[in-house]
């Protein structure tokens, strides 16, 4: 039995690294640029369509690190200092979706609006 | 800093106060922190069983952790172990072993339906007669707009000197409600199969299941649960606690 369930477990894993990737869609993805300058975010608001994955692209164009976190959208990921990452958002409804800079919260506020 | 010296002194005091034995593991996220990132975390168990020999057995884990990259984090922990020998007696606390733990994430959070890791651990032993320890897991983790499930898929292998057991695997789930970045319930599986080879029974398997809370406070991440043993091979009960601050 546990046998069985060992290797249930291993080839849906095994399945799942190798097909998610051929599964996705080709289609192009709407790409968009949030820049980070002087603990702001550039621009503050990004305006995204409604039921569609986006790639943001977040570019910290100051030396110090920052961390791009919203407990909405479910992200939270650090950027280093002169730094790029890509983070994938979507599909969500329609709304009003905030994210801030966790190391300077006080400034580094942003929203992505749906639409 | 005066943070760090916080989260290291609650740690102590866990390990001091009140658990190697069953130490069930943490249930590992594919998603990295980032580059740069530096943490402190402290981590241990607590276990609870009406045999003797498995009662009171504590674990405690430090570690110090770096985000290599976006993709790569890599971690080396120091692990402590108190337990009772065959008569109910306590021996003193022991450093155990120091690990070396890296995690891989494959792609983009978000970026596939699924989001996917891979988890390299190799475990030096510094206890008398005992292997080391070589542990791989896949790590994966699907995000819904009110749930997060992340499953474990682990194997390992007892290596160097003293290695006797073969391939053994197991499994690990979350899953957590999302309802603030402070609180978010959930529950955790823990299914430790023993030796591949041996189609170990269900009775000599170690299962444990129970609820947990997850959460975030400022830059510290907590994890609290205490899983109940549903196999026979499993402590009754066991308290697990993790603190993670990143900076």
């Amino acid at each position: 039995m546990g046998n069985i369930v060992i290797r249930f477990w291993i080839l849906l894993g095994l399945g799942i690294l190798v097909w998610v990737p051929v599964l996705a869609l080709a289609a192009a993805m709407p790409e968009y640029t949030i820049a980070i300058k002087e603990h702001h975010f550039d621009p503050s608001e990004t305006i995204i369509p409604a039921n569609t994955k986006v790639k943001l692209v977040i570019d910290n164009q100051d030396a110090a690190a920052e961390e791009f976190e919203s407990f909405e959208l479910n992200r939270e990921k650090v950027v280093a200092g002169k730094h790029k990452i890509i983070v994938f958002v979507g599909p969500v409804k329609a709304g009003s979706y905030k994210y801030f800079g966790d190391f300077h919260k006080d400034t580094a506020q942003g929203t992505i609006v749906v639409k | 800093m005066k943070k760090a010296v916080v989260i290291i002194a609650i740690g102590l005091m866990g390990f001091l106060g009140p658990p190697k034995a069953q130490a069930a593991d943490k249930v590992y996220s594919p998603i990295v922190e980032g580059k740069g990132v530096k943490e402190i975390e402290v981590r241990g168990s607590y276990a609870f069983d009406n045999r003797a020999s498995q009662n009171n057995a504590r674990t405690q884990k430090y570690a110090v952790g770096y985000g290599v990259t976006d993709h790569w984090f890599t971690e080396m922990y120091g692990e402590f172990a108190q337990g009772p020998d065959e008569n109910g007696v306590m021996s003193k606390p022991k450093f155990t072993d120091l690990d070396w733990e890296n995690r891989y994430q494959l792609f983009e959070q978000g970026q596939y339906w699924i989001d996917a890791g891979l988890y390299l651990e190799y475990q030096k032993s510094f206890e008398h007669d005992h292997a080391d320890n070589l542990e791989g897991k896949v790590l994966l983790e699907k995000s819904l707009p009110h749930f997060t499930h992340t499953a474990n898929l682990i194997v390992e292998k007892e290596v160097m000197a003293h290695a006797k057991k073969e391939t053994e695997a197991g499994v690990a789930w979350s899953s957590r409600y999302r309802l603030s970045p402070y609180v978010q319930p959930g529950f955790e599986y823990h299914a430790d199969f023993g030796e591949v080879r041996l189609h170990e029974p269900y009775n000599k398997q170690k299962h444990q299941v129970g609820p947990a809370l997850y959460g975030k406070v400022r830059k510290v991440h907590y994890e609290l649960g205490y899983l109940f043993g549903i196999s026979p091979a499993s402590p009754d009960g066991m308290l697990k606690w993790n603190l993670e601050l990143e900076f």
